[in-house]
């Protein structure tokens, strides 16, 4: 029988650790050591180089090291090992990658600048040995040595002249490059994707070739369609359908769209026709209307206007000062893009609640702001909410206006006319004025109208507003804090106007926004209260908000309390929760509790089931005020180019079944193609690119010209279509009018020598139609040679020579013909450095010919002629691509001239 | 009917009133922009030559706010109803979703001031019918009040310069085939004084 002991056991397995952990120990030190012998430096790893010791530079290796920086892509530069295990590094290498000023001098021992700022000059001279920064001087025995025309500096000194620590890992010949201000470059970088995001914001989209509009009489293009039928139980069944047509007539777009229900009779309010003009370049006119128009105006309007509306705010977005919040409804967890004048700026989620918020900038002219609303698997719906901006804002010194009118479909076929100004008298002031009528105001159909819109700071905006007869309002809007939001809304209606109907003699409106992040947790709480004040008592409302995400949780409380002066209040709380879990399910619970009653009103429940291309749904709603239920279960599901909707509800009193279809065709797609879309294609437009490989290099697309497959194109805001068989790449639901960046990439081409000749190209998009644009792609050649140094007859391959390469222009004279450099310009098209070996290798050049160099300002400081001087080449026009080998250069040093030498000295 | 009226010294007051609002968006997605109430008031002067000045002794009913269902809009094909209780607590039911644009839900209001405390007595139009500004109607069930249903009755304050307020709520029906727009309509509410 064995005696365990606990104790004894736990030392011995403790031991046999330790010995594993020892054993591990001594492997690493081994192979510390092997490293240690194969490479002499392997103690400097890892260590930032800075303690060195200050001796001569005898002997070297060059190395090729990876500079890595925070926020900026790795870069190799040349460096140079000394015995004296120093790390030397190319001053106009580094500095040049960092955009950081550096002029070398003739003889190449010195280079000179500014670091930081322009009054912070510094220079670093061989001759002296010193390193000057403004006023500091910095002598240096050894830290300073000149290798092959260039002047390199010991590592260690870049920290203590310029502040630019570089820390060395030998292992990994990897320099991780750390500066105690902002690099230039990095400053570059930044400004950059600043002016890029204010460009996108802006509608301002720099690009390689700017494509205008095509205009057309009369083109046909796209037609939306839906149709529905909704069946009662012993009871009725209706039925709707919606044909749409958009067309560009007159240069300018025309919609026309009919709804018909058999549950009422037809009228011409259910008929929509609206034709549209825009051109951002035109000064007087920018945008006109014709038909259905729909306006911002005083008077409460209870009919479609038929009739027109011109202005000279141009349809792009320009980025005020400042931001505006925007706050609605939608369905629960849906997401909603927002759209400035028909272009994307934002989008938010909505919570459990269907609640949503932007923070949008306030931009610049009359806006429309437009919002898409999209189901979580993809699912577009295709309501599109337009809501008109409070109030305009004006750049300093610009002039809008607009004059609009028509004649209401009402029974009295009341007249309507608005003319408006708006003028910014400086950045922060914009005044406007101008004048409604509608002739169905009984006692005052004109309505002479001012505003004013100041903006003291950023984060405050005044809007204030008089019409005539009618009402005067301020509004204003303070952000505080961060994003936290206080509205103050005051509005003094005139007693007895029969403009409005329904707004309180006067209105009291104080709103709040907080939003707050804690951990995983985001959301907002928003507080509102609204007073209407009347003859007899003020009525009041009041709305606190909760809204919160945590992970896939979101939920919505809200409680409204509401009295009239000091009587008791009556209040009201939703509670509406969402938990999206795995396979697609998402389960809502919600509920509204009344406290007058001191019961709960209505109680729901609701999953959804998410598929490809479609969702179940099922929900059971008990209403306990009135005693009744509803249950629904709907099926909706994306088929290719049509979305297809099927319901049955319950309720006390009926069963209903529903079953709906819509969707779009658009037609002109090239090749006979239609592309159909579940979602409307009235107003839009799309993109044919047609991809070809551009033989004769003329930038038109030739019959004897093959299309070339593109497997990737960038494009904001929309999506790409990619046919194997007739490779055109299709880009539908564009919206027209508006300018789009489509990008390209060389990397996206199937073979390595393609390029495509402009990569960015600007285009307007026209209405209701397909735009076809020819993308040339060149075949480039690619050359490759070697350079050589000759050292006493022996000739080596040498690294580090930049070769350039000219267009050769052609000089006519005496009926000869000579090729020479471009003197027009005297820039090269290319130019590569030869590798260690003396190999030299440039893909890239388009079709034709060519003068190869070596570049004479580095034979200069190198002392040394090339031979030959140049090389002519002829890239030849092929499919695949031309290639030239072969390409020697020799470089033979220069004597030195005994009694020049001597002279100098 | 009338004459028993006279006989119990009962002053009747009838009131038409407008109205509701859709706002058109695109097809399948509805947005009712709220009821609201414009009263035609025809307040009859009562005889009052003798000296000194008798308190008024007729019923005097001031339409204050209109009722207001809000904004909303369809999530289905079924359709559903939107409440306004007296309270002014906005429920929703079946394919309806409340949106909280602006104008605000609320309940209609009407001030009564009655200087000789009596019974007042109410009637109004159990359903009306709202049109919209693109083409088709909705119906509306009017009621109940804050004094309750269709022939409620209740006392009012004897003080002259007491403003007794009225709340009244209703049941807006939706069907799922609504057009989108703005509705609006009248109804009509008889106070009697007893």
């Amino acid at each position: 029988m064995t005696t365990h002991n606990p104790h004894r056991r736990r030392t011995t397995g403790s031991s046999l650790y330790g010995r594993g952990l020892c054993h591990r120990w001594m492997t690493g030190v081994i192979f510390f050591l092997i490293m240690g012998a194969l490479s002499p430096v392997s103690t400097r790893a890892q260590a930032t180089i800075g303690d060195v010791v200050d001796a001569p530079l005898a002997a070297y290796d060059e190395i090729p090291v990876r500079v890595m920086i925070d926020g900026y892509k790795m870069f190799y530069i040349d460096a140079i090992y000394g015995s004296n295990k120093q790390l030397f590094i190319n001053v106009e290498d580094l500095f040049n990658t960092l955009d950081i000023q550096c002029i070398v001098a003739k003889d190449g021992n010195s280079v000179s600048g500014f670091i930081e700022k322009e009054s912070q000059t510094y220079s670093v001279d061989l001759t002296t040995n010193e390193i000057k920064i403004g006023a500091k001087v910095i002598r240096t025995k050894n830290g300073l040595s000149k290798e092959l025309g260039s002047l390199y500096m010991e590592s260690s000194l870049f920290a203590e002249a310029f502040g630019i620590t570089l820390t060395f890992n030998f292992r990994a010949l990897t320099i991780m490059l750390k500066s105690n201000f902002e690099l230039p470059i990095l400053k570059q970088l930044r400004i950059e994707k600043l002016r890029t995001n204010v460009s996108k914001v802006k509608g301002e989209i720099v690009a390689d070739t700017t494509v205008r509009r095509d205009y057309h009489i009369l083109k046909m293009g796209n037609m939306d369609y839906a149709a529905g039928s909704y069946q009662t139980l012993n009871g009725p069944s209706n039925h709707q359908l919606s044909l749409g047509v958009g067309t560009e007539l007159l240069y300018g777009e025309a919609n026309v769209a009919i709804n018909y229900y058999t549950q009422y009779k037809f009228d011409n309010r259910q008929l929509f026709y609206l034709w549209r003009w825009v051109d951002n370049d035109k000064t007087l006119i920018r945008q006109a209307q014709l038909g259905k128009i729909s306006n911002q105006t005083i008077s409460f309007i209870n009919a479609p206007i038929v009739g027109g509306a011109i202005r000279n705010t141009p349809t792009t977005v320009r980025k005020a000062s400042g931001y505006q919040t925007i706050t609605d409804h939608t369905e629960p967890n849906w997401s909603v893009e927002l759209y400035i004048n028909n272009v994307l700026v934002d989008y938010a989620k909505a919570d459990a609640s269907g609640l949503y918020q932007f923070k949008v900038p306030i931009v610049y002219g009359y806006t429309t702001i437009k919002l898409k609303f999209y189901g979580p698997l993809g699912e577009e719906r295709t309501e599109e909410r337009t809501m008109n901006v409070p109030y305009t804002f004006m750049p300093a010194g610009e002039f809008e206006y607009g004059l609009s009118g028509g004649v209401l479909q009402d029974t009295l076929s009341s007249r309507y006319g608005r003319a408006e100004f708006n003028y910014g008298v400086v950045r922060t002031l914009t005044i406007g004025g101008g004048a409604e009528y509608l002739s169905s105001i009984p006692h005052s159909p004109y309505i002479p109208f001012a505003t004013l819109t100041f903006q003291p700071f950023s984060k405050m905006t005044i809007n204030g507003e008089y019409d005539h007869g009618v009402k005067a309002r301020g509004v204003m809007n303070y952000y505080f804090r961060k994003d936290a939001l206080l509205t103050l809304d005051y509005a003094k209606f005139v007693e007895g106007q029969e403009a409005t109907r329904f707004n309180a003699p006067e209105e009291r409106k104080v709103k709040m926004s907080i939003p707050f992040a804690a951990r995983k947790t985001t959301g907002f709480l928003r507080l509102d209260y609204t007073q209407l004040v009347y003859s007899s008592f003020n009525y009041n409302q009041g709305t606190m908000m909760l809204s919160a995400y945590y992970r896939q949780f979101s939920a919505n409380a809200a409680t409204q309390i509401n009295w009239i002066g000091k009587m008791q209040p009556y209040a009201l709380s939703d509670l509406a929760l969402s938990w999206r879990f795995k396979k697609g399910f998402t389960l809502r619970p919600s509920g509204q509790y009344n406290f007058t009653d001191g019961q709960l009103t209505t109680v729901k429940i609701a999953l959804e089931k998410y598929v490809p291309r479609g969702n179940f749904a099922l929900s059971y709603e008990k209403n306990i005020l009135y005693n009744d239920h509803f249950i629904n279960f709907n099926f909706r599901y994306d088929l290719k180019g049509a979305r297809t909707n099927f319901s049955v509800s319950q309720s006390r009193a009926m069963t209903m079944t529903a079953e709906s279809v819509q969707g779009s065709l658009a037609f002109g797609g090239g090749n006979g193609y239609v592309y159909s879309s579940s979602n409307s294609s009235a107003s839009k437009g799309g993109l044919l690119l047609y991809p070809f490989l551009d033989l004769n290099n003329n930038g038109k697309f030739d019959k004897e010209e093959p299309m070339v497959k593109v497997s990737s194109v960038s494009i904001m805001g929309g999506r790409v279509i990619y046919n194997e068989k007739d490779l055109i790449v299709r880009i539908p639901d564009l919206n027209a009018f508006t300018n789009y960046l489509v990008e390209f990439q060389d990397n996206d081409l199937e073979n390595i020598s393609w390029r495509f000749k402009k990569k960015t190209y600007r285009v307007l998009i026209d209405p209701n139609q397909f735009k076809r644009l020819d993308i040339p792609v060149i075949a480039v050649g690619e050359v490759s040679g070697m350079v050589y140094l000759n050292k006493d007859n022996i000739l080596k391959g040498q690294r580090r020579i930049l070769v350039k390469f000219y267009k050769k222009s052609i000089r006519k004279e005496g009926g000869q013909t000579f090729a020479e450099l471009d003197i027009s310009t005297n820039k090269p098209v290319a130019e590569t450095l030869s590798e260690s070996d003396g190999y030299f290798y440039y893909m890239g050049l388009a079709p034709g010919e060519y003068i190869v160099r070596v570049d004479s300002e580095q034979l200069k400081n190198l002392n040394m002629t090339a031979s030959p001087e140049t090389v002519t080449i002829k890239i030849n026009q092929t499919t695949e691509g031309d290639i030239v080998s072969g390409l020697d250069f020799v470089l033979n040093p220069i004597p030195e001239k005994v009694g020049e030498h001597e002279g100098g000295q | 009917m009338l004459k028993a009226w006279h006989d119990y010294r009962t002053r009747r007051k009838q009131f038409n009133f407008n109205q509701i609002v859709m706002n058109v968006k695109e097809f399948q997605s509805w947005f009712i922009k709220g009821l609201h109430i414009t009263i035609l008031i025809c307040i009859c002067g009562y005889a009052a030559s003798a000296q000194p000045v008798l308190p008024q002794r007729t019923i005097t009913i001031t339409p204050m706010q209109g009722i207001h269902f809000g904004t909303f809009c369809l999530t289905g094909s079924a359709g559903g109803s939107v409440t306004v209780g007296w309270d002014g607590a906005r429920t929703c039911s079946g394919s309806v979703a409340a949106l909280s644009l602006a104008p605000a839900a609320h309940e209609a209001i009407f001030a009564i001031k009655l200087c000789e405390g009596r019974q007042v007595s109410i009637t109004f139009d159990a359903t009306t019918t709202l049109t919209g500004s693109n083409g088709g109607s909705l119906t509306l069930d009017m009621g109940p009040t804050e004094k309750g249903g269709n022939g409620a009755s209740f006392s009012t304050n004897s003080d002259c310069n007491f403003i007794t307020p009225l709340r009244m709520g209703g049941t807006l029906h939706i069907p799922g085939t609504a057009i989108p727009g703005t509705y609006s309509g009248t109804f009509a509410i008889t106070f009697n004084q007893e």
